[in-house]
């Protein structure tokens, strides 16, 4: 594969794999003009900010991965982001890359080089994990990694006027209808999360301290393939950005902390707001109370907020039971890849074997769009 | 150089994108074959080394944009009987 792409750049072997690299901090303007040549201006405003924040560019002071980046006569032709992550089951843990960000020259697309990049890394992590993909590099996850099933998206409707009012064409009918639909759903909102709220004390976090340690622990689950988080990385990955700002929830149960939900509000195009869900830990002895609790609680505050909806893209299968019973309706027009990689012969059919996993949007680079 | 038949070529071609052979015709358009991407150009290169010893430049393989773009390569390079 090396010397084949090699060659259709015009390099030797050698070469190509000396000039594919970490970026350090001389890369990043052109990390940053590589990727406003192949996007919209708008999609990657702060681009250079967030790009800082989330890879390392020469400095173990910030990022959790290094940009790759293949520079070719002194340009940035192509880069892979990566972020080192651990999976874990149980006693098990395996270093591993999750890999995003890929961006190829226009000039040297159909190159391979795309391919050849991510898996370069791949083999030099020894394990990867790839979590939602556009059409363009899902064919790309299908050959280069194995899939586990699909992660799901869900939405749970706040406001119909705007879904009926492209259904029904009869502006009167319409109205009537989103009226019924609307007063529906707020009983049913006040019928599944009735009760469950006061149990339980709500506060807002702006950064979390060693007291959610104690929490981090309590929510693993035994026999789950998970990314641990930690401290460390919930505040680099909700308070860190500059380009997203979350809202965090913590639920205490008398003054220890339960559980917490990360959420974002995301402007849509076509209509009003709707509220993300995007991260959650909960304590697993308490755990469908803390998960009812504080689903009711991101719900009756995007309500609030006037938004149209909840959304929400999981992968567990335990929490979206629940999410179901509490009217979150499975969208059916995406889906969501998650894939694996490893060079291990042993570990990737441990990977593969039917087990639960637990991932969040928190373990991909989606929030962002 | 082996040489093949064009329903020979959209057959490798369907296999190097994983495409079913029946939905690949010479005016198919790069854009509408998802396997054709930078992993199928990369397959593709690699099956033209191997199979005909042909070196796909990374200009070359940019600008084929339909199969007919593909098959006139190979009939030019005498991979493909006329």
């Amino acid at each position: 594969m090396t010397s084949l792409v090699a060659r259709a750049l015009g390099l030797t072997p050698q070469q190509l794999l000396d000039r594919f690299i970490p970026a350090t901090a001389e890369h990043l303007a052109g990390v940053v003009a590589l990727r406003r040549t192949l996007n919209a201006a708008a999609l990657y405003k702060d681009d250079s900010a967030y790009l800082s924040w989330r890879y390392r560019f020469g400095s173990q002071e910030r990022g959790r991965g290094d940009c790759w980046v293949l520079v070719l006569d002194g340009s940035v032709c192509g880069m892979v982001g990566t972020e080192e992550v651990e999976l874990q089951r149980d006693d098990k843990r395996i270093a591993a890359w999750s890999t995003m960000d890929i961006a190829v020259d226009r000039r040297f697309e159909g190159s391979g080089l795309g391919s050849w990049m991510n898996q370069r890394l791949c083999q030099a992590a020894g394990c990867a994990l790839t979590i939602g993909s556009n059409d363009k590099s899902r064919n790309m996850i299908t050959r280069t990694f194995r899939r586990l099933p699909d992660r799901r998206s869900y939405v749970h409707p706040i406001r119909f006027e705007r879904i009926l009012g492209k259904r029904i064409g009869v502006p009167i009918a319409a109205h009537v209808a989103t009226w019924l639909a609307d007063a529906a759903w707020t009983l049913y909102r006040k019928l599944v999360f009735r009760g469950a709220q006061r149990t339980f004390e709500f506060r807002s976090i702006t950064r979390f301290d060693s007291t959610a340690a104690d929490l981090l622990r309590r929510a693993m689950e035994p026999n789950e393939w998970c990314i641990p988080r930690s401290i460390e990385f919930l505040n680099w990955r909700l308070f860190g950005n500059s380009r997203v700002r979350y809202t965090v929830t913590g639920a205490y149960d008398q003054g220890v902390l339960a559980g917490f939900m990360a959420t974002m509000a995301r402007s849509n195009q076509e209509g009003p707001d709707s509220v993300a869900l995007v991260e959650w830990q909960v304590d697993r002895a308490l755990f469908p109370s803390v998960f009812t609790a504080l689903c009711g609680h991101v719900v009756m505050q995007a309500v609030d907020a006037g938004a149209e909806s909840v959304a929400v893209t999981a992968y567990h299968e335990r929490s979206e039971r629940l999410l179901r019973r509490f009217g979150f309706v499975q969208r059916l027009d995406g889906f969501e890849t998650v894939a694996v990689y490893a060079t291990d012969e042993q570990l990737l059919p441990e990977l593969l074997a039917p087990a639960p996993w637990f991932l969040t949007e928190a373990n991909t680079d989606r929030d962002n769009l | 150089m082996k040489t093949m038949t064009e329903s020979e070529a959209l057959a490798l071609l369907a296999e190097t994108f994983s495409e079913p052979v029946a939905s690949l015709r010479p005016d198919t358009e790069r854009a509408t074959i998802p396997g054709w991407d930078s992993m199928g150009a990369l397959m593709l290169m690699a099956e033209l080394d191997e199979r005909f010893s042909l070196e796909l430049t990374a200009e070359t393989s940019k600008n084929m944009q339909r199969i007919a773009d593909v098959l006139d390569y190979l009939r030019t390079h005498g991979a493909l009987k006329s």
